[in-house]
């Protein structure tokens, strides 16, 4: 018995130095008050890369922060999830809510962030989502920030429009996300004389894409949208290009979390901004990373998050500051709010050339 | 349409037949829901990941022998010492899936839980305007197919195999070393699945829960066509995934479980031994 409590104390003890040594907390260095923000990030699955880009853009924030005069200190607690288990996603929340106490939660994408928002119910929290449900932004304390998928299609549809294609097929999938996208599509294509000529959603983790192809080939369109996830993305167009489709493709954003654009070569999709050029060459400075997916995107929420905080006072509280704030200019341009949505307007076109992504408008 | 519709059955029924032969062909003599045979399929397809940078295709041979290896301590380890103590086939479907999760957790602490894909998959040789791997997979399908009923009604081996599956106790009474036999098939059919699982690796990827997925058509592939019998378990598995691209084609693409799942309670309700299966006829 003796034995076995020695191990499971080394374990615990070697677990724990793991943890910091990969998570460290940036902690205060005075006596100012200070605010505890977790940030739930996919760290770990078939999105790692992008939370490894948000967990260095936070340290970034946090060392940023040193330069400034603040009322409060601010500590970052970084808690790994993995996006698709769910499971995953509501232990960090409730580690980072009802353990670690945090004042504020920063989290990524849709899903996580509708289970941030449920465990954030009924508490003072502030709860900020990289996302676009409208789920989210239900109860009083939490907000998305976040491009609209109306704007992100309107742009999309304009290129499409810009080029003469007039027939579009939409492949997507069961995601809320993915949905969202795809209705957008639906619903705006007749106002730039697209004819949406088949659409097809398929479930999540489908890898027989076959006959679902085979279907939308046979409405002979000018352009296949992709608006699915990894690896539904990648498995469709492999399924495409072996039955030698060579009818051009294109997608909202999935570009950027694809480790497989060798398969997406001559294509071109929109997607979020990258930030402003100040921002891009302090960020591949800090962390040595040369893709920036989202990276603006999650520095400009730590921003909005430090703004509420430093202007909330007695009688307002930072969700009440934020409520009032109706535009912020961060480094992914202007975000107007409305009903807790910060929604950005700027989205990019981007290209695919020699597995190199540029930016095209 | 038809033609084409046939050729996307083919092609995704045979990765279902696999599963559902070797699946079949296990419980004919240890008679539960293994569901370990998903990691031995994983094995498979991640041991290929594992040594393809040094080995290139031929990191099938190492896998495939990983897969049998694994299948076979699984049963020698694991469950045959359950079965010594008297568990039941419920508490060794309960083991199965604990040691499933062991297994799955295992793959994703070493390669983590992203998704890999095995090749290149912008490159694409074809033969007969079917993928190659994809071609492979059929052939191995029908090579299965017509291996496994050669071996067991015209070899020694294969008479024992079905001897066990009629009755373990007669068997083992007559003298027939029960164990042994049990162990042979574990390989054979770890090296089937292995062989499976690098083949879907090049063909949709891996992912550590893949073995699970395939296993579950596998198994519902089985059912459907009638669990005593080989051919039931090869047809039952042509007729899910034809079942399937029929949905898509009539219906919608997020439809397609739905139907497979609808049809497969369907003959669960009208006919539990099976399409292809007559009552209490063993082949």
């Amino acid at each position: 018995m003796k034995k076995i409590l020695i191990a499971l104390a080394v374990v615990a003890a070697v677990g724990f130095g793991i943890w910091k040594l990969q998570f460290p907390k940036v902690e205060a260095t005075s006596d100012k008050p200070t605010i505890k923000i977790g940030a739930i990030l996919p760290l770990k699955g078939d999105y790692e890369a992008v939370g490894e880009i948000a967990k260095e853009t936070l340290l970034m924030f946090q060392d940023n922060l040193k330069k400034r005069n603040l009322k409060n200190n601010y500590e970052f607690i970084i808690e790994p999830t993995d996006v698709i288990d769910m499971k995953s996603v509501v232990n960090a929340a409730r580690k980072v809510i009802l353990v670690d106490n945090a004042d504020a939660v920063i989290s990524y994408w849709n899903n996580p962030g509708i289970i941030v928002s449920e465990v954030t119910k009924g508490k003072d929290i502030l709860h900020i989502n990289l996302g676009s449900d409208m789920t989210v932004v239900k109860t009083g304390n939490n907000f998305n920030f976040a491009p609209s998928p109306v704007e992100q299609t309107r742009r999309s549809l304009e290129y499409m429009s810009k080029n003469g294609v007039s027939k579009l097929a939409i492949l997507s999938c069961n995601n809320q996300w993915c949905a969202d996208i795809k209705d957008m599509y639906v619903k705006q294509a007749p106002n730039f004389n697209v004819e949406v000529t088949g659409v097809e959603s398929v479930n999540i983790g489908t890898k027989d894409f076959s006959t679902t192809i085979e279907k939308l080939q046979r409405t002979s369109p000018e352009l296949y949208t992709l608006v699915l996830e990894t690896p539904e993305y990648e498995i469709a167009r492999k399924k495409m290009l072996e039955k030698g489709i060579k009818t051009p493709v294109t997608t909202v954003e999935m570009n950027e979390y694809t480790e497989q654009l060798d398969m997406f070569e001559g294509s071109w999709y929109v997607c979020n901004p990258e930030g402003d050029k100040t921002f891009l060459n302090r960020y591949k400075e800090f962390s040595g990373l040369t893709i920036t997916t989202n990276a603006a995107y999650i520095y400009d929420i730590a921003s909005l998050m430090v703004d509420a905080f430093e202007n909330a006072n007695n009688e307002t509280n930072a969700t009440e500051v934020l409520k009032k704030m109706k535009t912020f200019k961060g480094v992914t341009g202007e975000a107007k709010q409305s009903d807790n949505f910060f929604v950005t307007r700027d989205v990019v076109k981007k290209v695919i050339n020699n597995e190199r992504v540029l930016i095209e408008e | 349409m038809l033609l084409q519709l046939l050729i996307n059955t083919l092609i995704v029924g045979s990765g279902y037949a696999l599963v559902a032969m070797s699946f079949r062909l296990m419980y004919s003599v240890s008679p539960f829901f293994n569901l370990t045979l998903g990691s031995v399929v994983a094995a498979g397809a991640y041991s290929a990941l594992y040594f393809t940078s040094s080995l290139g295709i031929y990191a099938i041979i190492p896998a495939t022998i990983i897969a049998a290896l694994l299948s076979w301590a699984l049963e020698a380890l694991a469950y045959k010492p359950m079965r010594d103590h008297g568990a039941s086939p419920m508490i060794l479907l309960v083991a199965s899936l604990g040691l499933y999760t062991i297994f799955e957790s295992i793959i994703s602490l070493i390669f983590g839980a992203k998704y890999y894909a095995l090749g290149n998959f912008a490159e694409s040789n074809q033969m007969m305007g079917i993928p190659l791997v994809q071609l492979l997979i059929i052939i191995l399908a029908f090579a299965t197919f017509g291996g496994l009923n050669w071996f067991l009604h015209h070899t020694f081996m294969g008479k024992q195999i079905r001897a066990v599956h009629d009755s373990a106790n007669l068997a083992h009474i007559i003298g027939m070393k029960t164990d042994k036999i049990i162990m042979i098939v574990a390989v054979i059919t770890g090296a089937v699945l292995g062989i499976t699982g690098v083949l879907i690796g090049y063909d949709t990827g891996m992912e550590p829960t893949m073995g699970f997925n395939l296993l579950f058509k596998g198994m519902i592939a089985a059912i459907i066509g009638g669990m005593k019998n080989m051919r039931g378990a090869f047809l039952g598995a042509l007729f899910l995934a034809f079942s399937e691209n029929v949905a898509v084609w009539v219906f919608a693409s997020e439809w397609r479980d739905l139907v497979a799942f609808i049809i497969f309670i369907t003959f669960l309700y009208l006919r539990p031994h099976g399409i292809f299966q007559k009552k209490g006829v063993n082949a």
